[in-house]
Order: structure tokens, then C-alpha cells, then sequence
């Protein structure tokens, strides 16, 4: 029997870089919906990457590596919604505003109705609903990854479920 | 699944699969952090280590006895922390290798550097998420020590501590009903009796809603539950306190009825519906879905209802965390207790649970435990590495 937490340190390069094999690509994609353009999605994983090689030996256990770097990735993405929000208080003149928009999530595509809809949510809803309806995540994998409690997880998205109903109401009528 | 949740699946995986392995630039070379120092100084470290470990042993050898007991009126002797060491059984190369949980309980002297005694409880399922593992504790530490319930992946255990915190013993709780998986809220009464757990259930007879929320109030000697629960709503309860032995407040977290503080009256022979408690006459501002700044952890509850303490987020990268205390009635922030900036770092605070005599906050910062009184935040000795809920 092996103790896995106290054989950590040495393989940590090769965990991190397991999990980077993994689930880059999928990290990349969460975060594409995100903050809604691809360059900046590499940008917020390669940095929870590297935070996550500087923090692994702070890690509980290696098994949680994913769910860091998956917090890690949505707290980038919400550094960016907030740098954007900042820049657009300090600088409008030179600014466009879409180009910094505070909600920029998906917006990588207009086209779908959903999407749309779904970028007026707040934040924690529209969190909720990419794990769960992207990433598959079950709610105590939400809680974990979000740090609020599983029936916040339930309730969130089925509010979050309500206002896109909502908001199709609205527009079909 | 409805034809929304269909479509929204449909459409974020669309988008997703836009991004592929070959249109993701390569990862940017950047400069390796400096390391050589750290490096020259661990065998300092390690000889300071020794030393203090040498110190530590003539010092218990000269004193010849425990450490001094907690003096400070209402500082309880122990606080218990409970983790989980996970390890690998058989070949650690196969493809999935089969893993085992150990409960590890730690009981720690809260004023000493000291350890007062600590057990493993093996073959305990892994628990999935890290948020999965809690501990309550209740009562005076009496004749018969103190009592805690543990929540594991599997269920519930009552833990007794003795007196003197120097050993344990635990025991499975099961409770009719209740699901083996469940991370929401519980809290053990003052008296350290009854134990107040939330949970959410499918619904079964009605379409107009997911999930019914509901607070079961246990009775540890025998095991009996009494049920209040909601007729249809599936907004849910982010935290819970005793108010005396008698009454529960909740923090209702939801559209309709709209977020609020309730207090619930539990003396009654059977359970009922859970709105028809009354709402505590507080305005409440703080903790919505809007309020983003605020931190996730569940918060606590003062007993009295006035006081809410949890942790909130600042800073552009969000690495700035603080120790706040809020007012129930008015929302208002009444004092930030403490500040940490958490950046390059995987840390943060959570506050845990309070001492029976609705003081002394006990808090987790990163890797290590304070006590909060009187609006200031004291180091408790020790450096726990490894846990993951705590209590007095």
C-alpha cells in the first residue's frame, strides 16, 4: 500500500502535466464560453496551470488537482470580466465598448438564442449551467469546483433554468 | 432532461468543439521561478526543526505534565479537525487504481502546541469533493466529554470526545430518510442533543418543481426525525444556527419567497412546512447571487441572529480575502476583522463553527486555525496540512 499524499512531491511536474494532457483542452473550452474569445481563454488556463504547479504540495490531495485548476480557470475568467469593467471606468475614450464589455461571456457566438440568453444571467447562474451542461459535472462536483453548497448548486440552476425559459417566453411572444 | 436543457447542452458543446487541439496556440516559455535559495535554506529549516523538536521534548520533560488548559472564560479546551488521507491499494500504475479512505480526527489543544490525541478510522468512502467532509460540535465538555457529528461520504457518525480531549470513539448515526451523500448544512444544538440538518429531495408529485427543501431535526439518543420541509419550492438554505435549544435559524436562499432569515420553532411533536416559520424582522442585503464579492463558504450564524461572520473577495485577481462580520438586521458590514492577500497561493479563510456560548469563532486561513473574539482574530497553535472541516 501506498501512501499517495506523502509520495506527491516529486511527481508533481508529471501529475500537472498529466492533468494538462487530460483536460487542457477542456479547460479551454470552459473558459471560451467564459470570457467569449479564444486567446484570452489560453491565456486564463496556461495561468491556472502555472498556479497550480506553484500550489500543488499546497494541495489536500493530488486527486483534487482537477477541481483547482477548474476554480482556478473560472476565477481567471472572472479577473477578466472585472479588468474589464475596470478599464471601462477608467478609460472609455479609448475604449470601444464591445470590445470590453462586463459581460463578454459567449461572446463568441450570437448566433445560438440560448447563448444569448444565457449571457444575461448573473454570474454564479451562468457558472452553474456551463459546468453542469457542458462539462457534466454533478451538483456536489459544482459545489466543489464553485465553493458554495450543494443546494445552492440545485437552486442556482434551476433558477438559472427559469430565467432562460423566461427569457424564451419573452421573445416568442 | 427538457428540451431546454437539451438545447443549451447542444449549443455550449457547439461552441466548445469551435476550439481544437490543433487551433490551440502552444503553451508560452516563460522564466522558471528562483528556487536555489529556498533550497540553501531547507537545510537551515530542517536543522531548526531538529532543535525545536529537541526543545519541545527537554521542555515536556521538565514540566512532566499536559499542556495548561484552556483559562479564557468560554474558550472551549479542544478544537477537533477531521481530514482525509487518501491512498492507493495494490499497483499505483494501473489505470484506475483502487483507492481507500481514512478518516483522520485530530483533536488539538486550543491554546498549547499540542496535539491531545489523534485516530484513524479506516475503509471509509472516498468522498469525492473536498466540501464533502463536515464536523459540528455541541454542548459544555461535561463528565462525558463533548460531542460532534461527523458527515462522511457514507453518513453520518456521532463522535465523543473525553474531558480531557485525550481520546475518542466513533460511532455510526443513521437517520431514517436521510440520503448518505449530503455536504448541506448541519449543526448540533448548544445542549449537544439535537442536530439540525438541511437537505433537498426530488419531488415526486409535482411537476412545477426540481427539488423540495427541507430541515430534519435529530434526536442523537434515539435517532428519531421530525421533518419541516417546503410544499414546493427548490430555493435552498445556505446556513443554519441554533437559537437556545428550542429554535433554528436558517438563511433561506431563493426567488420566492425572496432570501431571508427564519427562525423556526422545533419543539413540536411533528415537523410541518418550513415557510410557515416566522421570517426574523431583518433586512437582509448581503449574501444574494448578486453580492459576487462574497466568498462561497457557508457563513455563520451568531445564535442571537444578529450577526452574520463569513469571508469576502476583493482585489482585481480576487486574492484579497477579508474576515467580516455583517449585520443580520441591516445587511451593513460592521467591522472587517482581518485581511489576508492570498496571491500565487492556493489558500483562503473559512469560517467553521462557533463555541457553544455563541463566541469564539473558530476560522480556517489557509494552513493554518484562528480564534475570533472580540473582533480580533488570534493564531491557534499548530499548523494543520491536512484537513478539511472543523469545530470546537
Amino acid at each position: 500500500m501506498a501512501d499517495e499524499v506523502s509520495g506527491r512531491g516529486g511527481g508533481a511536474v508529471a501529475a500537472v502535466t498529466d492533468l494538462f494532457r487530460d483536460h487542457h483542452l477542456e479547460l479551454v473550452r470552459l473558459a471560451l464560453l467564459m470570457v467569449g474569445d479564444v486567446a484570452t481563454a489560453e491565456d486564463v488556463v496556461q495561468d491556472a496551470f502555472e498556479r497550480l504547479q506553484r500550489g500543488w504540495l499546497g494541495l489536500r490531495r493530488p486527486s483534487s488537482g482537477l477541481a483547482y485548476v477548474r476554480s482556478s480557470v473560472l476565477n481567471g475568467c472572472r479577473s477578466v470580466h472585472r479588468r474589464a469593467a475596470v478599464a471601462r471606468r477608467h478609460a472609455p475614450e479609448l475604449v470601444e465598448p464591445n470590445e470590453l464589455s462586463a459581460d463578454a461571456s459567449l461572446a463568441a457566438d450570437d448566433r445560438s438564442e440560448v447563448v444569448a440568453a444565457l449571457r444575461l444571467l448573473p454570474r454564479r447562474q451562468r457558472e452553474v449551467l456551463v459546468l453542469r451542461y457542458y462539462l457534466d459535472l454533478d451538483v456536489a462536483e459544482i459545489a466543489a469546483t464553485l465553493r458554495i453548497a450543494p443546494s445552492a448548486v440545485r437552486s442556482t440552476a434551476t433558477r438559472g433554468l427559469a430565467a432562460l425559459a423566461q427569457h424564451y417566453r419573452r421573445t416568442d411572444q | 432532461m427538457t428540451d431546454l436543457e437539451n438545447c443549451l447542452r447542444r449549443d455550449l458543446n457547439k461552441i466548445a468543439e469551435r476550439v481544437t487541439e490543433d487551433s490551440i496556440r502552444p503553451l508560452r516559455v516563460r522564466r522558471a521561478r528562483r528556487t536555489r535559495p529556498a533550497r540553501l535554506l531547507a537545510p537551515i529549516a530542517a536543522m531548526a526543526a531538529v532543535v525545536a523538536v529537541i526543545a519541545g521534548v527537554s521542555l515536556a520533560a521538565h514540566t512532566g505534565q499536559a499542556p495548561a488548559p484552556a483559562t479564557q472564560a468560554g474558550l472551549p479546551l479542544y478544537y477537533v479537525t477531521v481530514g482525509e488521507n487518501v491512498t492507493v491499494i495494490g499497483n499505483r500504475k494501473a489505470a484506475n487504481p483502487k483507492r481507500e479512505a481514512t478518516l483522520v480526527v485530530t483533536v488539538r489543544d486550543s491554546v498549547n502546541d499540542a496535539v491531545l490525541t489523534r485516530s484513524s478510522f479506516p475503509r471509509m468512502p472516498l468522498i469525492s469533493t473536498p466540501s464533502g467532509l463536515q464536523i459540528t460540535g455541541g454542548g459544555e465538555n461535561g463528565e462525558n466529554g463533548q460531542t460532534f457529528v461527523v458527515s462522511v461520504g457514507s453518513g453520518l457518525f456521532i463522535l465523543r470526545v473525553a474531558p480531557d480531549g485525550r481520546s475518542m470513539q466513533l460511532g455510526r448515526f443513521s437517520v431514517p430518510g436521510h440520503p448518505s451523500w449530503n455536504s448541506d448544512p448541519m449543526v448540533l444544538s448548544p445542549n449537544g442533543t439535537t442536530l439540525a440538518i438541511s437537505d433537498q429531495q426530488p419531488c415526486k408529485h409535482s411537476q412545477r418543481c426540481a427539488y423540495y427543501t427541507m430541515i430534519r431535526i435529530v434526536s442523537l439518543a434515539t435517532g428519531a426525525a421530525r421533518t419541516w420541509s417546503t410544499p414546493d419550492a427548490s430555493d435552498g438554505i445556505d446556513a443554519l444556527a441554533w437559537d437556545g435549544n428550542d429554535h433554528v435559524v436558517f438563511e433561506w436562499t431563493g426567488a420566492s419567497p425572496p432570501n431571508g432569515y427564519w427562525l423556526l420553532n422545533v419543539t413540536g411533536p411533528r415537523g410541518g412546512n418550513l415557510l410557515a416559520s416566522r421570517v426574523l424582522p431583518v433586512k437582509i442585503g448581503v449574501l444574494t447571487e448578486a453580492e459576487s464579492a462574497v466568498n462561497g463558504w457557508q457563513p455563520l450564524i451568531t445564535p442571537d441572529g444578529s450577526t452574520i461572520i463569513t469571508t469576502t473577495l476583493a482585489g482585481v485577481s480576487g486574492a484579497s480575502e477579508s474576515i467580516v462580520e455583517l449585520s443580520a438586521r441591516t445587511g451593513q458590514l460592521l467591522r472587517v476583522v482581518d485581511s489576508f492577500n492570498w496571491i500565487g497561493t492556493t489558500e483562503s479563510c473559512r469560517v467553521y463553527t462557533l463555541a457553544p456560548a455563541g463566541v469564539h469563532a473558530l476560522i480556517g486561513c489557509g494552513s493554518f486555525f484562528g480564534r475570533l473574539d472580540n473582533n480580533k482574530l488570534t493564531r491557534l497553535p499548530g499548523s494543520p496540512a491536512d484537513f478539511q472541516s472543523a469545530a470546537w
